[in-house]
């Protein structure tokens, strides 16, 4: 079938607590940065870097 | 005992926001609302939606209600006014207004004291400022359970920083639930405003990533159990932020959440199939792209590797989704997403002869957007379809698509391409009978005969 195994080469970063942090408490609450910013700074901490195979 | 009374009601009394207790013991009730009900018609003249308070708790006869006159169900009634209203001020409690109108609430109807939960949660995202300090200073000695942990900055008068906040929220379950029904409520009555969300937001998602550190701790079956009830406990909220379409803050904010849950490991393909699906059916223009981005977070953690039906149906709806994963793919990885995608795309394909996959499929791998492994099974699968189409005429145009696609591929140039020649080179199938069964020559000329 399509749902073969294949070698699984994905790494999710480890994220320390501290990273996270950083993206929050820069501010009282009115004064973030629009929450869809803040998550794309969140999943980008949690997102492998992209491939880069079509650049070789 | 009566001067004792009145003592005490003097002291109940001096309570206020904005005056020191002498002064507020010392005002009377008409005095008090003139100065409050100014601020209160400034906020309607700011946002229509505070009118409906005008006959009620601003009402002139409100002057005269004494809470401790009233019946249980009388005060039941006035504390859902007097809830609705503080929903809708939280907004703007940096205005003087606001503050004014909340006075009387406090002084009238003594929110501060039958209402702390909620009015501590109302002001909790201005807990940085004087206002909350002011706020600390007022209330009854016995906090409700899940404010506890500001007895300390009760009694020091000094705000509790955010850390502290987040820490609460890790460690004690009745707070991070205050706080989650309390944002859910407001957002379902349409009360809510972006620093509401950005601060729930933060806060839950920092604590959760805490809990599930937390829960990593001893044997391994325990750690997962106690992983397990991390997630059960906060899949309610999740399911029912998902669920409200028109409130765009409150999706991203569970798309950061489930990212977060994703990621340290704590969602299985089940749950992370359902949250997958719960991401794409609510989802509108202005959380499309957010979605997206959450979507290849919880991709990557799958274990599956075809997407479901219902997600690619959904997928399929989305206007010019090819080049919206390109333009994600320069930040992050989204692989499995896409490779998830093109695999049930293929399926469509054979199965329903469906062709609007096809161009998908093609930029997928065009842009490296797969791994190569990844495009190699698609293209494998693509001639694997085309090998199965029989010369009936309901497969003409099946045909003539899956013939200008394997050509299309086959002549990419780069990297892409080099892996699709790659692979049909490696094909054990026929080329030749597939090519001559297709009416077309898919593999160039470049490409030596084997």
């Amino acid at each position: 079938t399509l749902d073969e195994k294949d070698e699984d080469d994905d790494e999710t970063p480890v994220v320390p607590h501290q990273k996270l942090s950083e993206i929050f408490d820069i501010g009282p609450a009115f004064a973030l940065p629009p929450l869809e910013e803040m998550f794309y700074q969140v999943a980008g901490l949690y997102s492998s870097k992209p491939l880069v195979q079509s650049v070789q | 005992t009566n001067s004792l009374n009145l003592k005490a009601q003097k002291a109940a009394h001096s309570k206020s926001l904005i005056f020191e207790p002498r002064v507020a013991a010392s005002q009377s009730f008409d005095t008090i609302y003139i100065l409050c009900h100014e601020g209160f018609q400034e906020l309607c003249l700011l946002d229509g939606r505070f009118l409906e308070f005008q006959r009620d708790i601003f009402g002139e006869q409100s002057q005269t209600e004494d809470r401790v006159q009233m019946t249980a169900a009388e005060n039941s009634e006035l504390n859902k006014r007097l809830e609705a209203f503080l929903g809708l001020v939280g907004g703007r409690l940096r205005l003087t207004p606001a503050i004014k109108a909340v006075e009387w609430l406090l002084r009238r109807f003594r929110v501060h004291e039958y209402n702390t939960s909620f009015l501590l949660t109302t002001f909790l995202p201005y807990h940085t400022l004087p206002l909350f300090t002011t706020l600390l200073s007022i209330l009854p000695n016995k906090l409700p359970q899940e404010y506890e942990f500001l007895n300390p900055y009760v009694r020091s008068l000094m705000p509790p920083p955010r850390r502290t906040i987040v820490q609460t929220a890790t460690n004690s379950n009745s707070f991070a639930s205050a706080l989650n029904t309390y944002v859910l409520r407001i957002c379902k009555s349409r009360q809510h405003y972006p620093a509401l969300l950005a601060f729930w937001a933060g806060i839950m998602t920092e604590a959760m990533g805490g809990m599930l550190d937390k829960s990593r701790s001893g044997r391994k079956g325990v750690q997962e159990q106690k992983e397990h009830d991390v997630i059960l406990r906060l899949l309610p909220t999740l399911n029912e932020g998902l669920a409200m379409k028109s409130v765009p803050d409150l999706r991203i904010g569970c798309y950061m959440l489930l990212s977060v849950m994703a990621s340290k490991g704590g969602l299985d393909d089940k749950v992370l199939t359902a949250m997958m699906e719960a991401v794409v059916l609510g989802w509108t223009t202005e959380t499309i792209i957010p979605g997206l981005v959450c979507l290849s977070v919880l991709a990557q953690h799958r274990g599956a590797k075809q997407m479901t039906k219902r997600l690619t149906k959904e997928l399929l709806k989305v206007e010019n989704l090819p080049s919206l994963l390109l333009q994600l793919s320069n930040q992050r990885r989204l692989d499995k997403l896409a490779n998830g995608l093109c695999l049930s795309l293929v399926d469509r394909l054979r199965n329903h002869g469906d062709l609007r996959g096809l161009p998908i499929v093609e930029k997928m791998i065009e842009n490296g957007i797969l791994s190569d492994q990844q495009s190699s099974v698609i293209v494998k699968s693509l001639l694997l379809v085309a090998h199965q189409v029989d010369e009936s005429s309901d497969q003409i145009n099946l045909r003539q698509h899956l013939a200008s696609s394997l050509v299309t591929l086959t002549q990419l140039p780069g990297h892409g391409g080099d892996v699709v020649r790659g692979t049909l080179k490696d094909t054990e199938i026929d080329m030749d009978e597939l090519e001559m069964k297709l009416h077309t020559t898919i593999r160039p000329a470049i490409l030596p005969a084997p």
